[in-house]
């Protein structure tokens, strides 16, 4: 099948390191984190469980003239989105988007805030035998949201992998752009705190108590985090057209599944290999291509190790491996919007020539035999990979290179 | 689309039967899945009745293991294993070239809710943490690839009511971009308290503003009664089914989609495109004359609006003779689990006949050739099918009985 050449012209984005690309990527390279202990849960105040209230909240103030315009009954993910959404409209200085514009969304418990107070209203209502409360009728919508908003009439879809939902809805928005089902995609999600993530991943004794430190000898589970980030694909072509530089071009991805458990990924890497080998053979790339591996990178004991192995494994141990790092010391696990954030990182490390680095690493854990890095480093590679992995063992990898300016294209 | 799309297997647990032989039975015999509603309380509302799904035990899991697999997953899991086993595909061979993809809007949306309500209640003293997986999208895609082995692409689409068919597309994608050499593709709801509250709110269930009944284009319809199950086929190429000489049931020969702003808790809008348009589309992908149709499996559910609009679009485009079934009269609308729509197709294209509106006996507000009673054919080559999903999708997809 014949594919256009498809790049990242915009992004927008709202994370725990800040708001907007700039600020996001000057804490994330200044190795700084915002995982914090927060109140936000509301969970009984244990001093002895800080695992109970670590995470990264985002700190986002909505900007007045275009909240405004939003339904005030609005879900607060789907909030974030709309204002993500803009931002990245504006960063690709997009005038009229298609109509034909594509919105694919990774699915998050974005709703479950919305759930939560349903379930309590719920359980009073039926306690004090009165009418039932409104069950929230756009959980699972965003994508619905976003496209009534902006007027469009292109295919819209959520899509739900866990952790890895947002790399999934970026890898079907670039099959529609590259196949020519659409001239333009949104791809994002939001996924915010809430107690339904928090008491899960808390029961299964997952959370570090302290701050995530992936790839650490000490390392003894996840931070979550909350973020909203969107990216706007196109034809290559069609920003040529109108003279701007595009983050980088998407080459391709690819996703596979475990198949083995629900919430630990199979320990020998075969999987995770095979999936990064599929992704670059499907991106037409070879492995002493890549310069910079944006890791998954969790902070939890089994997965670190298994990325690690099947790391190891595809670009072998020397002077030539390439640099590896998560920003999950920095912002926590962003749960469905990790994976896309990761794609955010890697588009930003290829545009700026700098590789963030593994906030939070204090001692290499010698069973994740990689080349980290303990601080962010200047680089000319040209070829980044994204990894997300997720609960039930779904894992997805994305690919990209570096844009080409005109002037260089013919050289 | 370029190449045809062979269904090579398919899977049921569905209200009138749990394997594909009792459902085409079932079908043939106008057997409706109809019954008392027990799953919970709705005197309330003065509701009494569902398509539920009475006694399902999936096969060949002890108690103790069932009590982590959710219910809807368990429905995917035996649905999926069928169709698997239909396809003969040989995945053991290479288990990384076959595809999941799951289309499951509603989740288990009664598990979430008990275990969010055991948080909220207990303080975190006393609920069950080894539920939190099942309360995630995925969990049924995700418990379906471990039961069958399935390491490819494994996906969970959500497209409230058109979820089904978004599945399908997002399946044929998949084999269309080399992701996968074949995909099941399924859809699957569960009957929950809270899904029917939604509707309920939504003023959408019958007998809420007139009698309690679920008859498609009938004069007396003002609202669905909800259903519940699952459907899976199994999806190829139609030249590599044919190359490994897999029987094909059917072929997919094209897929047509609109998509059109609209508030998330309606079906139409007024900013909605022609019909003619995604028609037109369709037959000529599939390279093929409005005459050539031979039968419309319409998305028709009750609804007054849903069902008007349709017998409208219908015969605008097709006219008054084109034999129209609507097949939720035996399911009622089962929401994701709308696949068995396309399964029950393919059970008429394969045995050449066509079901009635189950309970339909005329309206002279509709315009279109509606069925009251089963048609037999010398052979039925081509039919439509049709979805139409909530805040602004509507799709067709054009099924046909293979070459030989």
């Amino acid at each position: 099948m014949k594919k256009r050449e498809v790049c990242i012209s915009g992004i927008g984005m709202i994370t725990p390191l800040g708001t907007g690309c700039q600020k996001f990527w000057g804490n994330l390279l200044a190795g700084k984190t915002a995982i914090r202990s927060t109140n936000i849960f509301k969970f009984p105040v244990d001093p002895e469980e800080t695992a109970l209230h670590m995470a990264a909240p985002i700190d986002f103030e909505p900007v007045p003239g275009l909240d405004d315009s939003l339904p005030k009954d609005l879900y607060w993910g789907d909030r974030l989105l709309c204002h993500a959404t803009q931002m990245a409209i504006d960063d690709a200085k997009i005038e009229s988007l298609p109509l034909d514009t594509a919105v694919i969304i990774g699915a998050g418990a974005s709703s479950a805030l919305n759930i939560e107070e349903f379930e309590s209203q719920l359980a009073l209502d039926i306690s004090k035998n009165r009418n039932i409360t409104k069950v929230p009728q756009g959980m699972a919508s965003s994508e619905k949201v976003l496209a009534n908003r902006l007027g469009l009439s292109g295919p819209k879809m959520m899509i739900a992998t866990a952790c890895s939902s947002s790399s999934l809805a970026l890898g079907y928005a670039y099959d529609l752009v590259s196949t020519g089902e659409c001239d333009c995609a949104i791809a994002g999600c939001a996924d915010t705190l809430c107690q339904l993530t928090h008491s899960g991943f808390y029961g299964l004794r997952s959370i570090d108590p302290d701050r995530c430190k992936p790839f650490d000898q000490n390392r003894r589970g996840i931070s979550i985090g909350e973020s909203a980030v969107v990216l706007i694909l196109e034809p290559s072509e069609k920003v040529r057209q109108r003279k701007k530089e595009a983050y980088c071009t998407l080459e391709g991805y690819a996703a596979n599944c475990d198949a083995e458990r629900m919430t630990s990924p199979d320990e020998t890497g075969e999987v995770l290999l095979r999936l990064m080998q599929k992704a670059l053979k499907n991106a037409s790339v070879v492995p002493e291509d890549v310069g910079y591996i944006c890791a998954h990178g969790t902070g939890t004991i089994v997965n670190d190790i298994t990325e690690a192995k099947a790391i190891q494994q595809l670009f072998r141990l020397n002077s030539t491996a390439p640099p590896v790092s998560s920003i999950k010391g920095a912002v926590g696990h962003c749960m469905a919007g990790a994976g896309i954030l990761n794609c955010a990182t890697a588009s930003l490390a290829l545009k700026y020539g700098i590789l963030p680095p593994n906030t939070g690493l204090e001692k290499q854990d010698k069973d994740c035999k990689m080349n980290i890095l303990s601080k962010s480093t200047k680089t000319n590679c040209k070829v980044a990979i994204a990894n997300a992995f997720a609960f039930g063992g779904n894992n997805v990898c994305t690919v990209f290179k570096k844009w080409e300016k005109e002037e260089h294209r013919n050289e | 689309m370029n190449d045809a799309i062979a269904i090579t297997g398919m899977g049921v647990v569905s209200s009138i039967g749990t394997t594909v032989e009792a459902f085409t039975k079932n079908i043939k015999e106008n057997h409706s899945g109809l019954t008392h509603l027990n799953r919970f309380n709705t005197s309330p509302f003065n509701i009494s009745h569902s398509f539920e799904i009475p006694n399902f035990k999936l096969e060949g899991k002890k108690s103790q293991e069932l009590l982590r697999i959710n219910k809807n997953a368990q429905y995917t899991i035996a649905a999926a294993r069928d169709a698997l086993r239909q396809s003969g595909y040989p995945i053991e061979v290479n288990p990384y070239e076959v595809g999941l993809v799951i289309s499951s809007s509603f989740l288990d949306f009664a598990l979430v809710t008990k275990y969010l309500t055991d948080v909220l209640k207990s303080h975190l003293k006393d609920y069950r943490p080894l539920q939190f997986p099942n309360t995630v999208p995925n969990a049924v895609s995700a418990h379906t690839a471990i039961e069958l082995k399935i390491k490819g692409p494994n996906v969970t689409v959500i497209n409230k009511h058109n979820g089904a068919f978004s599945a399908i597309e997002y399946g044929i994608n998949m084999l269309h971009t080399g992701q996968a050499k074949m995909v099941l593709v399924g859809g699957v709801d569960l009957f929950s308290y809270e899904a029917f509250l939604y509707f309920q709110q939504l003023g959408r269930i019958a007998g809420i503003k007139g009698p309690e009944i679920h008859i498609p284009f009938s004069k007396e319809r003002n609202g669905f009664i909800m259903g519940e199950g699952c459907g899976v086929v199994a999806l190829e190429k139609t030249e590599d089914a044919r190359k490994r000489e897999a029987s094909i049931i059917a072929e997919i020969r094209s897929t047509s989609s609109i998509y059109f702003p609209c508030p998330i808790t309606e079906y139409l809008s007024s900013d909605m495109p022609g019909t003619e348009l995604i028609y037109n589309r369709l037959l000529s992908k599939a390279n093929l004359t409005k005459e050539e149709v031979n039968a419309f499996f319409s998305c028709a559910n009750s609804s007054v609006d849903i069902d008007a609009w349709e017998d409208e679009a219908i015969f605008s485009y097709f006219g008054k003779d084109l034999p129209v079934a609507a097949f939720s009269s035996f399911i009622g609308e089962a929401s994701d689990a709308s696949m068995l729509h396309l399964i029950a197709a393919c059970v008429c294209l394969k045995d050449n006949f066509l079901f009635p509106v189950l309970g339909y006996s005329g309206n002279p507000e509709m315009r279109s050739h509606i069925l009251q009673k089963n048609k037999n054919f010398d052979i039925l080559k081509n039919v439509i099918i049709s979805r139409l999903g909530l805040g602004g999708s509507y799709s067709v997809f054009l099924l046909s009985r293979p070459k030989i």
